[in-house]
């Protein structure tokens, strides 16, 4: 299998773009209420924390399982077993 | 005749589909266009209620009944439908549309199917239209595919039926209700609907099938099958609380699958599953506001999901090729495709102004007023899921990523576009304005998604999970994709299964032959030995009849055990 090569998929631009709207939406946290159900989404930029952090979890852990349940791409084409 | 053609939704489109092989291309798409509207037309205007009843052989059917949330269902299904002859229109293959207007019409009509046994004749023909969808793909895999698909889709109909009788026999009757699940007849039920419905462990089917389908075929069965098994297991199972689980598997698992696969119509399938997932816990919780949650959610995703599938097959139509090792920079080529794909990414991660915000916010509201926290935690972070694997995966790398090889493309057919727009515009029109929407829902329960602290919220969540995929390619630890099958559960019955069998079946065989080959000898060596008692000298060469009639016995013998070795 081969090895993933890494690469820089977005622009300084782009990333500028998007810090931008980051740093306006941890602002408006000051301003803007948040009626919340339960108490840990009460706590303040719960919703930019989980987002961030989930996002890494969800790689870390696609990019574990992978190794245990990826094969080669004609993995099925092969026909097997009844040998 | 023409009475029971217009009274029962969807036989005209079943019907009609019969002629839309013979008509030529321009004529085709005018007709089919028509059949969709005037059976919407018709159908809209039924009220809720029991309209056309049968009896068959001492059974009471009832063709035709509508319930609170049969309605907006159907209109689903037809907009679905009608959007997909325009998808299709560029296209002179004959088999696709001809197929996709009867399952389109199979699906209707069971919409409206008021007893099990009506159920079990529509349910099996979704199974038998839709399969010839995934025959008229291009690849190699798509005949394996599509028997396995049919395996699935007709086993899940035989399971339905099980049910059926069981039902009848314990003389509950025939009639389409709230099942309790927890009998043997409920559990037949749930188990057909679960399997349609693409249920964790039984889901490979969808991931398997989808993406072998021709670009227009895919979206045609993104549309139905899915949602008619959300439709019945919500009429069924209402607050049917292990649902709720369920659906948490649905809604979290696929999205591990979708980030590992490479395939981009596959990743959609696993999108797909990851939606269901949304409608389930809905169906799970069984209030008002859940059940409304569901109903709005599976009208918007059928679009949005069905704009998705129709972004990605135009890429696949104009490039050959689906997958994300060799997509990127599209939008330079293919400009309006990008928009209406943008359009369909920021609706399913419920980006404000679009349909999945409003219609997600229901089912989001009712969890959290029931206080599921950890469902409520599930959900939001599978909405991190379809961020990753359909905003930044399917949309953001393909179409405005680094470009990753020289693909000759060009923007999308016409007919392919208006498709896209219109499903586009229907996303946009109920994020902007969901009131027609939330007219057509069963109950009169509503969430307020607008408020100023939830929207923010959803925008926090949406952008910092973007910044964590920023944060990861900077660092160039964002996996690249690499072209591998990931194994998903149809691996069970594809390897796993035979494997076990053979391993019983082995040491069995092998036994088995030990014993012929032994009793093989024998015969061989009693023929021997009759053929020298029947010489000249031998022990029965005095009476010849005894002789010839212990030899035909012996012959005999002797082909009754070969031939018992052939069969």
């Amino acid at each position: 299998m081969a090895k993933p090569r890494p690469t820089k998929f977005t622009s300084a631009n782009g990333l500028r773009l998007l810090l931008a709207l980051a740093a306006f939406l941890l602002l408006a946290e000051v301003f803007v209420h948040r009626h919340a159900y339960f108490a840990l989404e009460a706590l303040p930029l719960f919703f930019a924390a989980f987002g961030f952090l989930a996002f890494l979890v969800l790689i870390a852990v696609s990019w574990l399982v992978a190794k245990w349940v990826t094969r080669s791409a004609d993995y099925y084409d092969t026909p097997e077993g009844d040998a | 005749m023409v009475d029971v053609l217009l009274s029962i939704p969807g036989l005209l489109l079943i019907v009609g589909a019969l002629l839309v092989p013979m008509l030529p291309h321009a004529p085709r798409q005018a007709y089919m266009l028509a059949l969709i509207a005037g059976s919407g037309y018709l159908t809209f205007g039924i009220e809720t209620g029991v309209h056309v009843t049968a009896t068959l052989g001492g059974l009471d059917l009832i063709l035709v009944r509508a319930e609170a949330m049969t309605k907006p269902f159907a209109l689903a299904f037809h907009l679905a439908a009608a959007l997909n002859v325009f998808y299709a229109m560029h296209d002179a293959n004959k088999s696709t549309p001809t197929a996709g207007l009867a399952y389109a019409g199979a699906a209707i009509a069971a919409l409206f199917a008021g007893d099990f046994l009506t159920l079990f004749l529509y349910w099996e023909l979704t199974a038998v239209t839709s399969v010839f969808l995934v025959l008229a793909g291009t690849g190699a895999r798509r005949l394996g595919a599509a028997m396995r698909y049919l395996l699935m889709q007709v086993g899940s109909g035989v399971v339905l039926l099980a049910g059926a009788v069981l039902l009848w026999r314990d003389g509950t009757g025939l009639t389409l209700q709230a099942l309790d699940a927890l009998t043997p007849a409920g559990l037949c039920v749930l188990l057909a609907f679960g399997i349609k419905a693409a249920f964790p462990l039984v889901n490979g089917w969808l991931q398997d099938a989808y993406p072998e389908a021709s670009p227009s075929g895919t979206v045609m069965l993104s549309a139905f099958t899915t949602k008619l098994a959300i439709y019945m297991l919500a009429i069924c199972f209402a607050g049917f609380t292990p649902l709720i689980y369920i659906g948490v598997a649905m809604a979290v698992l696929p999205i591990f699958f979708a980030a590992m696969e490479t395939d981009l119509r596959r990743v959609l399938a696993y999108s797909l599953n990851n939606q269901l997932g949304f409608m389930v816990i809905g169906i799970g919780i069984g209030t008002e506001l859940a059940l409304n949650g569901t109903v709005a959610h599976a009208f918007a995703s059928t679009i949005y999901q069905g704009l998705l599938f129709m972004a990605l097959g135009a890429v696949l139509h104009r490039t050959g090729t689906a997958k994300a090792t060799e997509l990127g920079a599209l939008a330079k080529s293919m400009p309006l495709t990008a928009i209406f794909c943008s359009v369909g990414a920021l609706s399913i991660i419920s980006f404000p102004l679009l349909s999945g915000f409003v219609t997600k916010s229901l089912t989001l509201g009712a969890v959290a007023k029931e206080g599921y926290f950890w469902v409520w935690l599930a959900m939001v972070f599978a909405t991190v899921g379809a961020v990753q694997h359909v905003f930044i995966k399917a949309v953001y790398l393909p179409f405005f990523g680094p470009s990753r090889k020289r693909l000759k493309a060009k923007e999308a057919p016409l007919g392919m576009l208006v498709a896209m727009g219109g499903a586009s515009a229907l996303c946009l029109g109920i994020g902007v304005y969901p009131e027609p929407l939330y007219a057509l829902l069963p109950y009169g329960a509503r969430y307020d998604a607008w408020k100023a602290g939830y929207v923010l919220g959803e925008l926090q969540l949406l952008v910092f999970a973007s910044l964590g995929f920023v944060v990861l390619s900077w660092r160039g630890v964002y996996p690249a994709p690499i072209d591998t099958t990931v194994l998903n559960t149809d691996y069970l019955f594809r390897r796993a299964l035979p494997r076990a069998t053979l391993a019983i079946a082995r040491p069995v065989l092998r036994v088995w032959f030990v014993v012929l080959g032994g009793l093989k000898r024998g015969v061989l060596q009693t023929l021997k030995i009759s053929e020298q008692a029947s010489r000249e000298s031998g022990l029965v060469s005095g009476i010849a009849s005894i002789g010839a009639a212990a030899g035909i016995f012996l012959a005999m013998f002797a082909l009754m055990l070969i031939l018992r070795q052939v069969m």
